[in-house]
């Protein structure tokens, strides 16, 4: 069962990271607009 | 194209309480097969990855065209094609590991250039390729259009890849469904898992989409004050100080 519980953490623990990193890349970016916009 | 805070939330949402009920039932409730025992668990995971995968390759090149075509030219497409490209990279390299790890324990390799496999792998580079060439420096217009280009150019291994099983002979298994041909088909409890894999990934992968939009144009707009700024300072040193 080591490679099914694996592909399952890969799967959902790597969507997961990316998920994260996009939410991260969203509100520094935000933090350059102007108060009013964001 | 904007979607509203409430339906990126009802997404996001979703996508956890069904990636959470496709786990439960793919590790617990789920039996093992005949054939593969347990390893036909990570049925789950695998072709709704590899499947999105494709969606989010299609979606860019489906945008590309309509960057292409001046009657729909609009930088909303090529700002689209780039979010869809990245999200469809992560599911497209996700395809790559968990067919790995399914590949170990039931064909005894981690890897293997047989024509599925190869024409995955060649999907992804491909697709890492248009990743870096949207960030090589050009204007606006010239970029997207080489980008679109390409996007077109790296999607005709697509159909390559998907019919690979059909056209050549090759360690990876054909399609495990097929509503032509009634005798290939799972048991009920295998569906379940199956759809439950497929709307969990999928509306992770539509948030994903929604959200990398967003980013895509506030890195666009934040390109564009960047240049305008530079512009300005670039005038201010060539004006001349005239005094009076």
């Amino acid at each position: 069962m080591s490679y099914v519980y694996a592909g399952y953490g890969v799967t959902f623990g790597a969507l997961a990271l990316y998920a994260l990193r996009v939410l991260a890349r969203g509100r520094a970016l935000r933090r350059t607009l102007p108060p009013d916009e964001r | 194209m904007t979607t509203p805070r409430w339906l990126t939330k009802a997404l996001g949402l979703g996508a956890l309480a069904f990636a959470l009920a496709a786990a439960i039932d793919g590790l617990w409730v789920m039996g093992p097969t005949a054939e593969q025992g347990d390893y036909s668990r990570l049925l789950v995971v695998h072709p709704p990855v590899a499947t999105l995968a494709y969606v989010g390759f299609g979606i860019t090149a489906l945008a590309s065209v309509l960057y292409l075509l001046p009657r729909t030219r609009r930088r909303e497409w090529d700002l689209l094609a780039g979010a869809s490209a990245e999200v469809g990279v992560v599911f497209c390299g996700l395809t790559l590991v968990t067919g790995s790890i399914w590949g170990r324990p039931v064909w005894g390799v981690w890897w293997t250039w047989d024509a599925r496999l190869t024409a995955e792998a060649l999907l992804f580079a491909l697709f890492l390729g248009y990743l870096a060439l949207r960030r090589v420096p050009a204007s606006e217009h010239v970029r997207a259009r080489r980008c679109a280009i390409a996007a077109l150019i790296a999607c005709l291994d697509i159909p390559i890849d998907h019919y690979a099983t059909s056209w050549w002979q090759t360690l990876h298994q054909g399609s495990s469904i097929d509503l032509l041909q009634p005798d290939k088909h799972l048991d009920t409890a295998h569906n379940i898992g199956l759809a439950l894999g497929f709307v969990a990934l999928g509306l992770a992968f539509a948030w994903l989409l929604v959200h990398r939009y967003r980013v895509e144009k506030l890195e666009a707009r934040y390109e564009d004050e960047a240049l305008s700024l530079a512009l300005e300072a670039r005038q201010a040193e060539g004006r001349v100080e005239v005094p009076v």
